[in-house]
């Protein structure tokens, strides 16, 4: 029996503050116990090359920056369906096709896909500085993102 | 009625920006304004820093082309040093960056380009995108895009370390050398990527040149400009990706400069508008005349075009084939077509795969040794690479500990500022009449953008991706239409 296998990708800038914060996330993460079959990944952003990396795997659980109208260190749980309300920064990719054509594009050429995607967005204050580091407000919310995606990927 | 119009091409942006298009009391155009988003304290963020440092952040500033930051900062570096790095060094780092090419360009083609061909410009914008191209050309020609651009990718990984944060070269060469087991694994994918590189060369060929109407696209007035070229050229005057002198040519051909990249100052000098962040670059030798084509004013173009225009020509066999027949179709030299940039690109696509399999079979690419160790006081060095959007300048001084002190990039996306400014205007003018704007108008303006491949990325010197390209259209009692799709 094959096990279910969870893959956390977390995306973003490391170099633009907030932007970075999934990035932040997965390496975290990666410093943690996790449970058996959840691996974590870190990646710039949700082009093609992320069917490159999902192959196999049940489900995917994306850790993002958003801007949307919430305070910053917000943690959303969202799902595809959850997009109007704001599309997380990187699932947009520049140079690249966004998250859904590349997921679609998979589906359509019948490469091993996850079943289920989730995505855990951050608010941000600041993606236009040079920093590696987070703003306070969304630096304290890494932990508890953690613990959203955590959850997430130890559900059944 | 004046009219703003605010496009969000959210499936194919290059960054952000936005283009702003003003119509008259006719509704026709009577200015168009590209322009980015500014971000803050990059200067600061490598002051201070140890040059060797830079090789390892400087990709970090653009999702887009890190392998053209790490190459550009570790050439860069070695000039710092004053250091000359061992031949197999140089093979892996050419090695890793014609894959590094061979990737963007095949990403860019089949995911932003050939959407607008093969899918065409009126097609609605869910449509318009790589799975338009599943219908159009098939899940086994798609799929075979998908197992190249992951070759490209894995072999770039393989040499640099990590395949989107590169972190192999150092200053004075390459971390670690490339062991047979990895050589072998490159060579195979090599012979699969030259082939792939023929059958998208067959491709534009067949639903590009030979649609007639497609082919009036790309001679039509409203995507040529007769401005200069520049980039880099090897000793023979061939394409080079990695290193050589920068060659600049006039609307003519005629040769204007050749010159060490390392007196890009003495060649480059940069105009300011007040109503953008992005400077505008023009050769000092012919001075800035506005955003204007043609002899007497200083506004060039870099990129695959230009590439093409300032060389004679290309070092292997099926590039130099297909540059051949690239100058006889247009039947002139320098080609002037904006959208000829794609093709361009995908004639140097067969370049960068074929220089994938001459480097990796090259004896010496195995070699252990890959570093020479800087021993003399670090200071000053410039180091410059035809990223795959054009030539990126890094210039770095430091003091005599090897701490940053100062860093000036000119990065390609900035150079094509000007040129990219002046193809939207003329597209916008062309397509634009009467005020009637439609999805198929607004692609056709779009697609003078796109064809520089721009990053904005780079030229605001952040990470690509955080806001759309928006496109605003202005009519001249000030009212504004937004559409966003």
């Amino acid at each position: 029996v094959s096990r279910q296998r969870t893959l956390i990708l977390g995306v973003g800038n490391p170099v633009l503050c907030d932007d970075g914060v999934g990035v932040q996330v997965a390496q975290r993460l990666e410093q943690q116990r996790l449970p058996d079959g959840v691996i974590v990944a870190q990646g710039g952003s949700c082009g093609l090359g992320v069917l490159d990396l999902v192959a196999g795997f049940d489900r995917l659980i994306i850790v993002d920056a958003i801007d949307i109208d919430e305070e910053p260190g917000a943690v959303l749980s969202l799902g595809l369906d959850d997009l109007d309300r704001g599309v997380p920064v990187h699932f947009a990719a520049p140079h690249d096709v966004d998250l859904l054509t590349a997921l679609k594009t998979g589906r359509r050429l019948e490469i091993e896909m996850p079943s289920e995607v989730r995505i855990v967005a951050i608010q941000v204050q600041d993606v236009s500085t040079f920093s590696e580091r987070c703003t306070p407000p969304v630096a304290n919310a890494i932990d508890e993102a953690c613990r959203v995606v955590l959850a997430l990927a130890s559900a059944s | 009625m004046a009219e703003r119009i605010r496009i969000s091409p959210i499936t194919r942006l290059e960054g952000h920006g936005t283009i702003d298009i003003q119509l008259d009391d006719d509704g026709n155009v009577a200015d168009a304004y590209f322009q980015v988003v500014e971000l803050r304290g990059f200067e600061k963020f490598c002051e201070g820093r140890p040059v060797e440092e830079l090789i390892r952040i400087m990709p970090k500033i653009c999702g887009v082309c890190p392998g053209a930051h790490h190459m550009a900062a570790a050439k860069a570096a070695d000039a710092v040093y004053g250091v000359e790095i061992p031949p197999a060094a140089e093979l892996l780092r050419r090695l890793f960056y014609s894959a590094h090419i061979a990737h963007s360009h095949t990403l860019h083609f089949f995911a932003l380009a050939a959407p607008d061909f093969v899918v065409g410009p009126d097609c609605p914008p869910e449509r318009r995108n790589l799975l338009g191209l599943v219908d159009e050309l098939g899940r086994e020609a798609v799929g075979d895009v998908l197992t190249h651009r992951g070759y490209a990718q894995k072999i770039q990984g393989i040499i640099a370390g990590h395949p989107i944060h590169p972190v192999a070269a150092v200053p004075g060469g390459m971390a670690q050398p490339l062991t047979d087991e990895a050589r072998d694994s490159i060579a195979t994918m090599a012979e699969s990527l030259t082939a792939f590189a023929q059958r998208a060369l067959a491709l534009f060929r067949d639903r590009i040149l030979g649609n007639d109407q497609l082919r009036a696209t790309i001679d039509s007035d409203a995507y040529i400009h007769r401005t200069h070229y520049s980039g880099l050229v090897a000793q023979d005057g061939t394409v080079d990706f990695y290193d050589g002198s920068v060659r600049v040519v006039d609307p003519e051909g005629a040769e204007v400069a050749l010159y060490d990249p390392a007196e890009y100052l003495d060649h480059i000098a940069e105009h300011v508008e007040p109503w953008s962040y992005l400077k505008f670059p023009y050769l000092r030798e012919i001075g800035w005349a506005g955003l204007t084509d043609g002899a007497q004013s200083g506004v060039y173009r870099v990129n695959a075009l230009a590439r093409l225009n300032v060389a004679t020509g290309m070092s292997t066999p099926l590039a130099q084939q297909a540059y051949q027949e690239f100058f006889d179709f247009f039947g002139c030299k320098p080609v002037h077509h904006t959208l000829a940039f794609h093709w361009a690109r995908l004639v140097e696509l067969v370049f960068a795969c074929e220089e994938v399999a001459r480097l990796v079979a090259d004896p010496r690419i195995t070699d252990p040794e890959v570093r020479v160790i800087p021993d003399s006081k670090p200071g000053e060095g410039v180091g410059v690479v035809e990223a795959a959007r054009g030539t990126l300048f890094h210039h770095y001084q430091t003091n005599s500990e090897g701490i940053v002190k100062k860093v000036n990039l000119i990065v390609a996306t900035v150079q094509n500022n000007p040129s990219m400014c002046m193809s939207v205007k003329r597209a916008a003018q062309s397509f634009i009449r009467n005020g009637e704007i439609s999805e198929g108008i607004l692609d056709r303006v779009e697609m003078a953008f796109r064809a520089y491949d721009p990053c904005l990325a780079c030229a605001s010197h952040s990470l690509p991706g955080t806001m759309p390209l928006k496109l605003r259209i202005q009519r001249s009692d000030g009212t504004i239409t937004t559409v966003a799709r």
